[in-house]
């Protein structure tokens, strides 16, 4: 076979090129050179469209800047990303984005050997605010905007975790690289996004009034059940006397009808009641350790909005309040709304993440839960679960903060809830484990028994699906290692 | 025995039949020389902004008698609460100052659930006795334990099954639901059913048994000393009084007339109004059996009626037809229907079947079957001794004085247990 590079053909496509290098036969040296090192790169007479494309952009105002779309990368073998903002060119050098399998495009291009679609997550630092944007791919203009709407920093989160549910979706495996490539980018914008927040009181009821232990509730823009749930441990807390609730409020809608209702609440049950706004959303963590930095009781229980004692016998539930669980973290029997367990504590294990294409694979954690699936229910008597109490004794349990007890200097021992995880989700199996790392105990207490109305069965929007996805692959990086992981055995055979 | 009667609106605000029973019961009860009644109606004050004075949560009704009104600017309609600052510190003063013996509570919309616990609060030892007058707090489908997307009774109230009318909602939504409900009526003393069919009903949703009584709603007789019913030559003119909602089964009614004037001249009377809170499906439904309609079947739309002239639209009326698909609690049309001897022809519907005895004051049929109604039709029509016989097996209403002295054993019983 002869191959034979058309000069002619190269310079006439390029004027630059024959200007500089001529047309004819003596310039084939030059051309050839030209395009071995330059030209292909150049994508120089590939028409970029038909190759790649720009399918999404977000900016925020910060100079945070996603794109998303699709390439052939038999033909695109560079990601060179230029953004220009006004009279302002920033050169973002060459990219890695995170390719990932499009089907779509597969079935166009032929391609089955290389993922085409991809995700970038790009920074401009200094950037200088300019209603026109234009993007740059490879020199090829690919993007031009002339008013561009600029995301605040919190829509930017959002809507580009919204974006990287196509890789949150896939198989573990295929994506937790992406993860663990990912999570630090988002991790700046989180951290970035934390440090704008400011939480301010409300409402607060009896602010003074002397407490031994303060129940702590981290809402995220709704409180349609806060009332009854306030409801359902009033009469509790007025016989014990000496508890505060602290409600913090996420994106709180509604806020001053809340307000007015905490007061009414008040009017009827004199409990120490205080609510307390977050300007943003500060995830669970944050609100939390928020709420535990205001707290007045040595104790602290964090509940989450949707538990509940049980309906038929609350002391089975209220007890669990007031005892103190020492140096140790205290979680409980959580049943499902129809009075069935949910689970008996948790504990973690790991399993294999493997993509079969690029011949790697790594451990991912999976946060797992005993009991699920078992026919007890909340006013089983206790010989009934005593059997599935007694088989994971041994085991290194964690318990949901959807129901924590602990003492406050504990807490802080530990370092409150880690923030570094986005919005929510394995914070408080990262906890335990912390708290375990440190030599204190996790305790099941199987007295106490609570409703957990946890949604059932309701799609989680695209931009959690995300940041669950990024939290696991932090969470992942960080106890792989752990001598508190369940083995694969015991994964097997407990329930 | 101060007696507070707490309802939903009052007639004189808007007309219903929980308040029409809540009104006769505080009137019979001021008849009472040993009782001192008084009553608070809520209302929704974003409908009769009227009655809302700014800043006063309580106002008297205008020429009412120990009557009070308790306008609300808002109500949280799933779970029946409302959490009202200004209100409270009305309601709690208006309770310290009238200090009842007994609140007698007739409804939770705009009363709101935890005013039962306020009430405790303020009165730890009053008695509270509860007329559960539909199903409401067992049914947010409007109360009626009609499950519409299936155009049949609901006879199962759990709640995946309360999911099926509400899909935007879950499970866990009607569980709490029911807890809230079910929290607040553990304040309750005792509760009054006017039908044993729904006493039924919330035995099984969950209220024990020995806490509801049935006392049926009484009725005061507008019936003139001496009056002598009388009929149309033809008896083929049937009446239906009520609400031209879905689950009223007007629907069934005129399908069994235009069956019937296949072969006889038919005349239907409707008296009712609130057509505009029928389905846009159920009104199309409706317009299309009366498209099918022949010459023999007149049709008049009579538009609403209220207590003071129903006993004369009664007469006007040969049969009284109640082709209801909803079990309905208690059916006071019946009670209307009968002071004016009207015979009624019924559906068997909740707590229509305790009412109608088949064959001795009225007749029956199975609930949205047309072709059963349609033969009950036809077989009344110009049948003289069947109507004589139907009328003449009618018996008054229990009357307003037993009714009241029914609940005030009731209240004395209360006392007993409480004294034990």
């Amino acid at each position: 076979m002869k191959t034979t590079f058309l000069h002619g053909r190269y310079a006439e496509g390029n004027g630059d090129l024959a200007e500089r290098f001529g047309t004819d036969a003596d310039a084939d040296a030059n051309l050839n050179e030209h395009f071995t090192r330059y030209g292909q790169h150049e994508m120089r007479g590939i028409k970029a469209e038909d190759y790649i494309r720009l399918e999404a952009v977000f900016c925020s105002d910060r100079g945070h800047i996603q794109l998303a779309g699709w390439a052939d990368r038999r033909l695109i073998h560079s990601f060179h990303v230029t953004v220009e903002v006004g009279y302002i060119r920033y050169d973002l050098g060459e990219v890695t984005p995170c390719w990932y399998e499009r089907a779509d495009v597969t079935a166009v291009t032929g391609d089955t050997q290389q993922d085409s679609g991809y995700l970038a997550l790009l920074k401009i630092d200094g950037l200088i605010l300019h209603s026109g944007v234009r993007i740059l791919i490879n020199d090829k203009k690919m993007y031009d905007e002339p008013a561009m709407r600029w995301l605040s920093i919190d829509s930017f989160l959002t809507r580009s975790l919204s974006a990287c549910a196509v890789l949150a979706d896939q198989p573990v495996g295929n994506t937790l690289s992406h993860a663990q490539a990912l999570y630090p980018q988002y991790a700046e914008i989180w951290g970035e996004y934390l440090d704008g927040l400011t939480f301010s009181a409300a409402f607060q009821h009896r602010a003074q009034a002397p407490v031994a232990r303060s129940i702590i509730i981290t809402l995220h823009r709704k409180a349609e059940m806060l009332l009854i749930q306030l409801d359902s441990l009033a009469e509790a807390l007025t016989r014990d006397g000496e508890t505060e609730v602290i409600v913090i409020g996420n994106e709180l809608a509604g806020a001053q009808l809340l307000v007015e209702q905490l007061g009414a609440f008040c009017q009827i049950h004199d409990i120490p009641l205080s609510l307390h706004l977050c300007s943003g959303n500060s995830g669970f963590s944050a609100g939390n350790n928020h709420g535990a930095e205001i707290a007045r009781g040595e104790i602290l229980i964090f509940m989450n909005p949707d538990i509940f004692p049980p309906e038929t016998a609350p002391e089975r539930g209220t007890d669990f309040l007031f005892s103190d669980p020492g140096e140790d973290l205290h979680g409980a029997l959580l049943y499902y709304g129809d009075g069935m367990l949910m689970h008996s504590g948790m504990y973690t294990t790991a399993d294999l993440a493997f993509n079969a294409r690029s011949g790697v694979s790594a451990p991912v954690l999976r946060v797992e839960h005993f009991g699920k699936g078992l026919t007890h229910h909340v006013d089983d008597a206790a010989d009934i679960i005593a059997p599935t109490l007694a088989a994971i004794a041994g085991q290194p349990v964690l318990a949901s903060a959807a129901l924590w007890k602990i003492r406050k200097t504990v807490f802080d021992a530990v370092g409150g809830l880690p923030i570094d995880y986005l919005f929510a989700y394995y914070e408080d199996a990262d906890f335990c484990l912390a708290l375990r790392g440190q030599g204190r105990d996790i305790v099941i207490d199987n007295t106490a028994r609570w409703i957990h109305m946890e949604g059932v069965g309701k799609a989680k929007p695209a931009h959690v699906r995300s940041f669950m996805w990024l939290n696991r692959a932090l969470y992942s990086q960080k106890f792989a290692d752990s001598d508190l992981l369940s083995d694969e055995s015991a994964d097997l055979s407990l329930l | 025995m101060k007696y507070l009667t707490v309802s939903l609106y009052h007639p004189s605000v808007m007309k219903g039949g929980a308040q029409y029973v809540a009104k006769d019961l505080h009137d019979v009860a001021r008849a009472d020389p040993d009782t001192d009644p008084v009553m608070l109606a809520a209302i929704d004050a974003n409908i009769f902004p009227q009655y809302a004075k700014t800043g006063a949560s309580i106002t008297a009704l205008p020429d009412g008698d120990h009557e009070y009104l308790l306008p609300g600017q808002r109500f949280v309609e799933f779970y029946h609460l409302i959490y009202d600052k200004r209100r409270n510190k009305a309601v709690r003063h208006f309770l310290e100052q009238h200090r009842p013996d007994v609140i007698h509570i007739h409804h939770s919309l705009w009363v709101g659930l935890e005013f039962l616990q306020l009430a405790r609060k303020v009165l730890p030892g009053v008695k509270i006795i509860y007329t559960l007058h539909e199903y409401l707090p067992i049914c947010y489908s409007r109360g009626q334990l009609f499950r519409y997307h299936e155009g049949a009774i609901c006879h199962d109230t759990a709640p995946d099954q309360c999911v099926k009318c509400f899909p935007d909602h879950t499970t866990d939504d009607f569980i709490l639901r029911r807890r809230v409900f079910r929290r607040a009526f553990d304040l309750v003393d005792h509760f009054i059913a006017p039908s044993e069919y729904l006493r039924s009903r919330y035995v099984d949703w969950g209220i024990e048994a020995d806490r509801i009584s049935v006392i049926a709603n009484g009725h005061t007789p507008r019936r003139p000393e001496g009056w002598t019913p009388t009929r149309s030559a033809d008896l083929n003119v049937f009446g239906f009084f009520g609400q031209f909602v879905d689950a009223k089964g007007i629907d069934v009614l005129l399908r069994a007339a235009v069956a019937v004037s296949k072969t006889k001249p038919v005349e239907i009377r409707i008296f009712g109004g609130n057509k505009q809170y029928a389905s846009e499906d159920y009104v199309a439904k409706v317009d299309k059996i009366l498209k099918g309609a022949k010459k023999n079947l007149k049709i008049t739309e009579a538009g609403a009626y209220s207590r003071d002239n129903v006993f004369d639209l009664m007469t006007t009326v040969d049969w009284v037809v109640m082709p209801s698909v909803w079990p309905e609690t208690f059916g006071l049309v019946v009670s209307e229907a009968w002071d004016a001897r009207r015979p009624v022809i019924s559906s068997r519907a909740g707590g229509l079947t305790e009412r109608i005895a088949d064959g001795v004051d009225g007749l029956t049929f199975l609930p949205g079957s047309a072709t059963q109604l349609a033969g009950i039709m036809d077989r009344c029509i110009g049948n003289a001794a069947l109507w004589d016989s139907l009328s003449g097996g009618i018996t008054d209403e229990v009357p307003m004085t037993e009714v009241w002295d029914a609940h005030k054993t009731i209240v004395q019983k209360i006392g007993r247990e409480t004294a034990a």
